[in-house]
């Protein structure tokens, strides 16, 4: 069994995490706002970003 | 018959206003460039498609010099942009967090305060560019391969490609400097930005507000009006400045054809009675102008194997009138155990050039590869037995293969009678 790629597992997570807080949000359990989902968002893409463009700058 | 296929479409920087789009894509349409800019105006206040389309012909299509385009250039540099746009996204995401869990001291402070470490940054960055020095060039001695004195038979066409590559073009430093402006007025916008920002957020903007409006509006009717003066302004001075340049470089040139081909030419009729001579200041100049036209750094013979080798073999085709050949492939730092390396060689050198009884060229060649480096002198001459050395001699012997034995190298002499010899230095690091 192959090792999963660093990259790829912090952008599904991150994008697993931010599915779950909406998820929350839809179920009632927590309320968002512009003003508290901006900066989850704004996380998760540069997250997504960082790592991606990181992964692409060791492996060139 | 095949129609030849119409180049693809480049920027044009001699007639551009902006970044040159418009005039590139109207070279390319072979129509003049007014009307494309009309068009892309058109487009602009119409949909709004226009500035996009601009801005990806900006990124995608190549400057007219041949270097590659902007999109092209961010390829080559893997995840730089991502890395930017990620550390901006999670600073801009770590702030907002902050904000909303109330931990804040005011929006007419942090977010100047934001803009300005921002600006401050690229401001730092640019100037400790500007203060590391352009990038190093790779020059032709620090390459992997470098040939140099090629025989005189060898057409001035043949000259090795990488001796023009090597050579920056005209104007090559005008995009790093562009890059620098932009950076550095970028970051200056930005602190001007946000103490702009802070003094409006602070109402202290408020009683200036209309002597700013009145400004801008007068300053923006005297840039529509002064435009088209300013745009042949500042043609005309990078045209004269192309002039300038190109003036310069003729002038160089001059200098240095009288300087040295002229110098040498009278030489040689001087010495026109004298073959030996005549070759060998032939061969020099020779080697002095490929070594010009390449653009090669000077010679560092107390430094670099090869440049010491070329130098021993200079040396002895100078006092002898003996063509030498020079190949180096790779180069070596000159240590101690390669500096007995090239005493060995200059003494198969010596030797060739007196007991070969031959005119035709020996050849000198140097390979450093694999931690390995390797040096062959190979002459056309008549040769010898090896084994028939007398005692007393002490030229092969202590010079060549005892100074090789002694700093942990190997020498052997490959010798048939009548069909010349080689030397075979071996030094492994």
């Amino acid at each position: 069994m192959s090792r999963p790629d660093l990259a790829t597992l912090i952008t599904g997570l991150s994008v697993l995490a931010l599915g779950t807080v909406l998820l929350l949000d839809q179920a009632g359990q927590v309320s968002l706002d512009f003003g508290s989902l901006a900066p989850i968002v704004l996380t998760v893409v540069g997250l997504v970003l960082l790592v991606g463009g990181l992964a692409k700058r060791d492996g060139a | 018959m095949e129609k030849p296929r119409r180049p693809p479409p480049r920027r044009d920087d001699d007639r551009k206003v902006i970044a040159g789009v418009c005039a590139g894509i109207a070279r390319w349409l072979g129509v003049d460039p007014l009307i494309v800019r009309i068009a892309v105006v058109i487009l602009t206040v119409a949909s709004g498609v226009g500035l996009p389309i601009y801005i990806a012909g900006w990124l995608l299509l190549p400057p007219a010099d041949g270097s590659p385009a902007i999109a092209a250039r961010l390829r080559a540099r893997p995840g730089a942009w991502q890395i930017g746009a990620g550390v901006g996204c999670l600073t801009l995401g770590g702030l907002l967090t902050i904000r909303e869990l109330g931990l804040w001291w005011s929006d007419a402070i942090v977010w100047p305060f934001v803009l300005a470490a921002a600006g401050a940054a690229m401001l730092w960055r640019q100037t400790a560019a500007r203060r590391a020095g352009p990038e190093p060039t790779r020059s032709p001695r620090d390459g992997v391969q470098t040939v140099e004195h090629e025989p005189a038979t060898v057409p001035a066409t043949e000259e090795p490609a990488l001796a023009a590559d090597e050579r920056p073009p005209l104007g090559s430093a005008l995009p790093q400097r562009l890059r620098s402006v932009y950076q550095g007025g970028f970051g200056i916008a930005l602190v001007v930005g946000a103490g702009l920002l802070f003094l409006q957020a602070n109402g202290a903007l408020s009683g200036a507000r209309d002597l700013v409006l009145a400004f801008v509006v007068v300053a923006l009717g005297l840039g529509l009006i002064l435009a088209p003066f300013w745009l042949r302004l500042a043609r005309g001075l990078r045209d004269e400045r192309n002039e300038r340049i190109r003036s310069q470089e003729r002038a160089e040139v001059a200098a240095h054809l009288h300087d040295s081909v002229l110098q040498t030419l009278a030489l040689v009729q001087k010495r026109a009675d004298d073959p030996r001579a005549v070759a060998t200041l032939a061969r020099r100049q020779e080697r002095e102008l490929r070594s010009w036209l390449s653009g090669a750094p000077a010679a560092r013979p107390d430094e670099c194997l090869a440049d010491a080798l070329r130098a021993a073999a200079e040396e002895i085709e100078e006092a002898h009138g003996v063509p030498i050949e020079v190949i180096a492939v790779g180069d070596h730092d000159l240590d101690e155990r390669h500096r007995a390396l090239v005493a060995a060689a200059r003494e198969a050198l010596a030797n060739a050039v007196r007991h070969s009884a031959s005119d035709e060229p020996i050849a000198l060649y140097v390979e450093v590869a694999g931690g390995r480096t390797e040096v062959f002198v190979r002459d056309r001459g008549q040769g010898f037995d090896p084994d028939q050395i007398p005692e007393d001699r002490r030229g092969v012997r202590e010079s060549i293969m005892g100074r090789m034995a002694r700093h942990g190298g190997t020498a052997a002499v490959h010798s048939t009678p009548g069909q010349g010899t080689e030397v075979e230095l071996v030094l492994d690091d």
